[in-house]
């Protein structure tokens, strides 16, 4: 909403300046977005009449034009207008004046002869109009000397309103926004004149009776038949307010259609009588497929909830929104059908946007206009046509209403207890009402400390006492209201042990030297590919966007790694191959029978360049594992195919004590990682964090160390490679019992003398007891292993 | 019998002279030996006492133990002497270029939105609001419905949102999560929490909008609460994450979900209220929504608004950490560059 200040201020008066007024009027929640100034500083322009036109020395179509300005001097210009005639009344920018946008006037030589400034044309003060159709003909009610910045506004700002819903229903006008000054300042309104009735005695050539056939959706449908209606365009005045509300001047009628909308907010449509059929006008459900064009040249198909305006014949009109090319008003639209109605707002609203259309009168409707001010506006608008355009009567060719029609005004109760309770501040009942008088609710006292209010007919966002409670707010002033901190009891604990769980492996992994990452979860179907995900593979059952926007949202993700390898990828892309990411966050998992997702937490990470390799990747997983004091976790090789984007003989799932799968670490199979444009080995695990916590005991308990010595012995063996390191430690434990306090492999080794298809483990084993141990109770602890690692694995002790 | 009188005084003078001629510890070590060792000088002439005639016995054992002692003294403090030289010497070797640069343990970086994160619920825990969480994934009916969004309101425009079935969706606010934080606790009091968590919108990605981006929710229920303790708790909280000069406006504003609904500003952290190109010379910076909460909400939550009353606000995340950084893309949170995570 674009309000020209001259506008507002012939409603009501304000006592400051523009700045102070859009302060004002943002502290009372009628935001002002901007205040513009297109043509600050606009001065010196007078009215002046053409005395004398004479012939440019040189010739051509240059003319010397004697002005007389009055008390405002004379002068000779030089002009090339092709309307430049004695007598007429022209704008005049003397030396020193100042045209819109800053250029200042000055004696000039045009073609050998001094020209004192120039007379203009509309659009060189600033005003709407071609500049082809030469100096801009003043209006009578001006004369010679007058000031025309003031008479015509020149330089007025404009407010740019940005208007919430609640207010965008009262405060699309000039007038809704002036009663929101008048409230502030106390100030009276300076309304609009009352317009007369329609009362023409009309030989009509088109008997309109006007039919409802859509109760729910149109209130009411007024239309007035104008005969008669004259050439003259609208007001300068008129056509410059309509301009800088942002509204093209199009012809008188036209044109008032559109100010009386501005000025009460009350859109209206005018139509060529010329073009309606059938004797019948009025608003129907259209049918589904129904195709119209509209006044913007667009075919528009509509549905059967949105609403028309029909003739006898066909539809006019997208009702609300936009009228019909079949019928729009011309230059020479002598006869003229103007309505004026009430639509339900949620059946505009629904129109407007699946046709994308916010037009003027779309956004007014949706949010309810005054149903008090539609017979008004009408017969305004009416009267507005025959002034301006010079000629017209009119007569009423119906008024329907229906149900749907908002005829009285609600009446709701406010207890002053419960706005002093929900404002905070110690307002007495006869002061809630003080100030909703101030707003133009009419408010009566309801027993003691009660209030019984009338909503004013404008006021269609009212309908509850908290309507009022934030009407009283809004009103004392929210900048009024005290700041104090609640009492009471503090609130419930909250524990999250996932939450707590990620923020403990996030430190672990910085502390190794990763960076946290946060990627977006949705992912593109191409993920499947780069991941080398077969069809059917699980990864590939993720939850669906119906409507992405781009192909990379076409899916939820149920990984966080693909998100780090393209991350890894964006900075090998930028020279960064050595780069080390994790991130913390929810991956997404469709469920059955129409419940919403799971989504788990998760921690992964992914590492390319140096240090990208699978021990180093599994040592972070295992450092996080064990400050959450999770249990012992196994390492078990994936089947094949089950984790495809992962190096296949360097990868392993991370399999709980229960055997629950916990998540899974490894290289990144080659493919993957070129798909994603990392260079050179990366590496990655993904671990599901609420599986890894729920492994946690309550917290760290103290273990006091033993201090009796330790006695180390050293192990070695050659097994075949297919037996595994976990197999081989697993199998020590056993066979160590409970002196086997630890087992650390210190050696691998394959190669020569150990024989093909073998390799050398060395061990370093821990015993140790809660007293001294001899050495014959150490032998036959560690004969005991020995024995075990010779019968269950066939290893080949070496030392 | 006078060559049998042993002259202390000269070896004394001798043993001091040899151990100050001592340049090393070896030598010293040497010096030791010959005069104090078992065989060494002083032992002798001790030996030779007993030759001496009973009388004078006594007074020249006394006078030799007595120089074996101060010999003793004198090794040792020479020794510490030279001790003291020699790692005065090594350390005068050891130096190097102090300005040399520190090898840096390669330490990761933590993303600057999960440090705004981490702050603001912080800052929301030291006034009393614990951390309540909810699906990524959520009902239209918790998004919107709950909320006092009516079906055909703007802001449920399926143009904005991305669904995932008829009936549910990315949510578009962290909102919902006040609905079920009333609903986990409802009929007890108070309702004291925040919400952080990431939402959804269907916008194209440009530098100022993001398809992803992360709110901080807050909601208060109790009896008697009022727009006071709102304007109260908001201006607490903007001090302690501004500094203690912060001030709040607040400003009517509309949303479903509350009402009265402000908008609030704080005095811009850059200018201090005095306007500069961050602010667009206002002065004031726009934080967060704001409101009371509304009746129908706090009933679908399970509370009585006859009884009880609350505030809600919420603030975008990623905004705060753009303000606290300087950051002017929205792209960059989401990018994972290293250049970028390692400034912060
Ligand atoms: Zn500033």
């Amino acid at each position: 909403m674009r309000v020209p200040l001259a506008w507002l201020l012939e409603m009501v008066d304000w006592p400051g300046d523009v700045g102070s007024l859009a302060e004002a009027l943002t502290g009372r929640g009628v935001a002002v977005e901007a205040v513009e100034r297109p043509a600050a500083g606009t001065a010196g322009i007078v009215a002046a009449q053409i005395v004398d036109v004479a012939p440019h020395p040189f010739g051509g179509h240059l003319k010397l034009c004697r002005l007389e300005a009055g008390r405002a001097g004379r002068g000779l210009v030089v002009s090339g207008a092709p309307n430049v005639v004695s007598g007429l009344l022209v704008p005049w920018a003397p030396p020193g004046a100042r045209l819109p946008g800053g250029r200042e006037m000055a004696k000039r030589d045009i073609q050998g002869v001094p020209s004192e400034g120039m007379a203009c044309s509309a659009d060189e003060i600033g005003l709407p109009g071609d500049h082809a159709d030469g100096l801009l003909a003043l209006p009578a009610d001006l004369g010679p000397g007058d000031d025309l910045v003031a008479a015509l506004e020149l330089d007025d700002p404009v407010l740019v309103l940005e208007l919430t819903p609640n207010y965008a229903a009262h405060c699309q006008s000039i007038l809704g926004v002036a009663r929101e000054v008048a409230a502030l300042t106390g100030g009276a309104l300076r309304l609009p004149p009352e317009p007369s009735p329609p009362n023409a005695d009309l030989d009509a050539t088109y008997v309109a009776s006007v039919r409802i056939s859509a109760p729910d959706l149109c209130g009411r449908f007024i239309a007035l038949q104008l005969a008669g209606v004259g050439t003259g365009p609208a007001p300068i005045r008129v056509q410059r307010r309509l301009a800088a509300a942002g509204v093209r001047p199009r012809g008188a009628t036209v044109d008032a259609t559109n100010y009386v909308m501005l000025e009460v907010g009350q859109p209206l449509h005018a139509y060529d009588l010329r073009d309606l059929r059938g004797g019948v006008i009025g608003a129907r459900r259209a049918e589904e497929g129904e195709v119209i064009v509209t006044l913007d040249g667009q075919r528009r198909t509509l549905r059967g909830d949105d609403l028309v305006i029909a003739d006898g014949e066909r539809a006019v009109g997208v009702a609300g929104v936009m009228g019909g090319e079949n019928t729009e008003v011309h230059d020479d639209t002598r006869e003229v059908l103007l309505e004026a109605a009430y639509f339900a707002p949620m059946g505009i609203a629904r129109t407007a946007r699946r046709l994308g259309l916010a037009t003027a009168a779309s956004t007014r409707f949706a949010r309810g206009v005054d149903p008090a001010r539609v017979r008004w506006a009408a017969e305004r608008c009416a009267e507005l046509i025959a002034r301006w355009s010079g000629g017209g009567v009119s007569a009423e060719a119906g008024d329907a209403v229906t149900e749907s029609f908002p005829a009285t005004p609600p009446v709701v109760r406010l207890r002053g207890a419960h706005a002093r309770g929900l404002i905070g501040v110690k307002l007495t009942a006869a002061e809630c009402g003080a100030y909703l008088t101030g707003l133009g609710f009419n408010v009566s006292a309801d027993g003691a400390d009660r209030l019984r209010v009338v909503v004013p007919s404008w006021r269609g966002d009212v309908a509850e006492e908290i309507d009022l409670v934030e009407e009283v707010a809004r009103a004392y002033g929210y900048d009024r209201i005290p700041e104090a901190l609640p009492g009471g009891a503090p609130g419930a604990p909250y524990r999250d042990p996932v939450a707590d769980a990620g923020e403990a492996a996030g430190a672990i992994a910085r502390a190794a030297g990763y960076s946290e990452a946060v990627t977006s979860p949705l992912h593109a179907v191409e993920e499947w590919r780069r991941l080398r995900l077969p069809a059917g593979h699980d990864l590939r059952r993720a939850v669906q966007i119906q409507n992405p926007m781009t192909e990379d949202q076409r899916v939820l993700r149920r990984m966080l790694v693909p998100g780090l390898l393209d991350a890894l990828g964006y900075n090998a892309r930028h020279r960064r191959v050595d780069a080390a990411l994790y991130e913390v966050g929810r991956v997404f998992q469709p469920t059955a029978g129409g419940a919403l997702p799971d989504e788990p937490r998760h921690f992964a990470l992914a590492v390319a360049g140096t240090g990208a390799a699978y021990l180093a990747a599994k040592g972070v997983v295992e450092e996080v594992r064990e400050r959450l004091g999770a249990g012992e976790a196994r390492y078990e090789r994936p089947a094949a195919g089950e984790l495809p984007f992962l190096h296949p003989g360097r990868s392993a799932w991370v399999v709980g004590a229960g055997g629950e799968r916990l998540g899974w670490v490894g290289e990144v199979h080659p493919e993957t990682a070129a798909a994603y444009g990392v260079v050179g080995a990366a590496a990655a695990a993904e671990v599901d964090l609420g599986q890894v916590a729920a492994g946690r005991p309550e917290g760290a308990r103290f273990a006091p160390w033993l201090r009796s010595p330790a006695v180390r012995r050293d192990l070695a063996m050659a097994l075949p490679e297919a037996v595994p390191a976990g197999a081989v430690a697993e199998v020590m434990r056993a066979a160590g019992g409970e002196l086997l306090r630890d087992v650390r492999r210190f050696d691998v080794y394959t190669g020569e003398g150990i024989g093909p298809g073998r390799r050398s483990l060395a061990y370093t084993l821990v015993y140790q007891a809660d007293r001294t141990l001899t050495d014959s109770e150490v032998d036959v602890a560690h004969d005991g292993v020995r024995r075990a690692l010779v019968e269950r694995l066939g290893a080949q002790l070496r030392s | 019998m006078d060559d049998l009188a042993i002259d202390w005084a000269a070896l004394k003078e001798q043993a001091e002279s040899e151990l100050e001629a001592a340049s090393s510890l070896q030598g010293v070590e040497e010096a030791r030996v010959r005069w104090l060792g078992r065989s060494g000088r002083i032992a002798l002439a001790l030996r030779d006492v007993g030759k001496l005639p009973a009388a004078e016995r006594p007074a020249a054992g006394a006078r030799g133990n007595e120089v074996r002692a101060e010999v003793e003294a004198l090794v040792s403090e020479r020794l510490s002497r030279l001790e003291a030289e020699a790692l005065h010497a090594r350390l005068a070797a050891e130096t190097i270029d102090v300005t040399l640069p520190g090898e840096r343990p390669q330490v990761g970086h933590a993303h600057p939105l999960h440090q705004v994160w981490r702050d603001l619920v912080r800052i929301f825990g030291e006034l009393g609001f614990a951390v309540a969480d909810g699906p990524e994934v959520e009902t239209d009916w918790l998004n919107f419905g709950a909320l006092n969004i009516p079906e055909g309101h703007p802001t449920r425009d399926a143009q904005d949102s991305f669904f995932v079935s008829d009936t549910q969706l990315l949510r578009t606010q962290t909102s919902p999560v006040q609905i079920r934080a009333m609903q986990a606790l409802a009929p007890a009091l108070p309702v004291r929490v925040v919400a952080p968590g990431r939402v959804y919108r269907r916008d194209t990605t440009d530098a100022t909008h993001s398809a992803v981006f992360h709110q901080i929710e807050g909601l208060l229920v109790d009896r008697g609460i009022a727009m006071s303790h709102m304007k109260g708790v908001i201006a607490e909280f903007a001090r302690r994450l501004y500094g203690p000069e912060t001030k709040i406006r607040v400003r009517p504003s509309y949303f479903p979900f509350t009402e009265p609904s402000g908008e609030v500003d704080v005095t811009c952290v850059f200018c201090h209220g005095a306007g500069c190109r961050i602010c667009k010379g206002t002065g004031w910076i726009e934080i967060m929504g704001c409101g009371m909460v509304h009746p129908v909400v706090l009933k679908n939550g399970g509370y009585d608004p006859e009884e009880v009353s609350g505030f809600a606000w919420g603030m975008g995340i990623d905004r705060v950490a753009q303000l606290r950084y300087g950051i002017d893309d929205l792209r960059h949170f989401l990018q994972n560059d290293l250049r970028f995570l390692e400034q912060f």
